[in-house]
């Protein structure tokens, strides 16, 4: 616990928390008597909070641009809603960096499904009667145990 | 009863291998088969291991398939089993520590060959490239996403029958095979434009 007024080192540690808003209300409120006070702390603030706001806005334009491509991804798979499709294909009409995404996405499912179609053609397994026999050698087997412990219970 | 295996649909042939048709059965493991080895191929098994584990998985479809409450549900199901005999070996494998590392010789490599019937060589090559950089890149992507876009693209599977699949939610699905987009776009720019 800090007591009595804060100094300026104790505001060098304080500051990202406060920033981050995870200070509780009677240390935000010691941070904020201080930075008032004291100009040189209130610069730092400043430079501080002014690079914090800059990644939090970028981080938000990253993530709201992913949601953009994760419905794009989506309806290049049929997988969404119709309301979601007129409003996805409104915006396509629109957008041609929108239209180059939706694009690529379908020439990477195409050639992935080129590759997959064409590698496993010619693939014989031909494993389907192995494991029917396998399979009925398991339940004759099985049943033999079951007498056998019928058996062993009975005497 | 007599009834022409072949012709019927894989929901049909489920449920008449629930009841114990031997015939109906044999027919979904013949169907399947190709599936099963091809997601265990991009999942990475190893190569001289894919057969056994295809093996192993088909024949767990075979014993379990009267368990199958909902056939609509089976090809979540079968890929459920693929995930976890697949990451189960794997950990089993990880216990015995470095034993693997010498059996993986070249040799057992070079024994897993596919088959390639293509007439013209030049696109043989052109597709065995191909192949190879599709292959390398998805095994680069995290186990989650490789998962959810070898099911989407391999299988055709819907982001629900993903979901259930890996236990998770339909939004969780978009988001990995978007993620894995991203990347597999990254990896194979260079065939892509």
């Amino acid at each position: 616990m800090l007591k009595g007024n804060l100094t300026c080192e104790n505001i060098s540690r304080l500051i990202l928390p406060y920033i981050d808003d995870k200070l509780t209300e009677n240390q935000r409120n010691r941070v904020a008597i201080h930075l008032r006070n004291c100009p040189f702390c209130m610069e730092k603030y400043r430079i501080i909070k002014s690079l914090f706001d800059k990644i939090k806005q970028k981080n938000i334009q990253r993530a709201k641009k992913f949601q953009q491509y994760k419905l794009l991804s989506a309806y290049c798979d049929n997988e969404v809603s119709e309301n979601t499709k007129d409003n996805i294909e409104a915006s396509l009409a629109l957008s041609c960096e929108l239209t180059q995404k939706a694009i690529k996405i379908n020439n990477l499912k195409k050639l992935m499904n080129y590759v997959f179609e064409s590698q496993f053609a010619n693939i014989e397994l031909n494993m389907e009667k192995d494991i029917i026999n396998r399979l009925k050698n398991d339940n004759i087997f099985k049943k033999i145990k079951t007498k056998i412990k019928k058996f062993k219970l009975h005497f | 009863m007599k009834y022409k295996i072949k012709n019927n649909s894989l929901d049909e042939l489920i449920e008449l291998a629930r009841s114990g048709d031997m015939d109906a059965l044999e027919e979904i493991i013949k169907r399947q088969q190709k599936n099963v080895y091809a997601t265990l191929y991009y999942l990475n098994a190893k190569p001289d291991e894919i057969m056994d584990l295809t093996q192993e998985i088909l024949f767990k479809v075979a014993k379990n398939i009267k368990k199958l409450k909902n056939p609509r549900t089976f090809k979540s199901w079968l890929n459920q089993i693929i995930i976890n005999q697949f990451y189960d070996t794997l950990r089993k494998k990880q216990k015995s520590v470095k034993k693997v590392c010498l059996e993986n010789t070249e040799e057992s490599k070079t024994n897993f060959e596919i088959p390639d019937f293509a007439s013209n060589p030049y696109q043989k090559a052109v597709d065995k490239e191909l192949e190879a950089a599709i292959k390398n890149s998805i095994h680069k992507l995290p186990d989650p996403f490789k998962a959810a876009i070898i099911m989407r693209e391999l299988q055709g599977l819907s982001y629900e029958e993903i979901a259930n699949a890996t236990n998770s939610n339909i939004g969780t699905v978009k988001s990995r095979i978007a993620r894995a987009r991203l990347k597999l776009q990254e990896y194979l720019k260079p065939y892509l434009s």
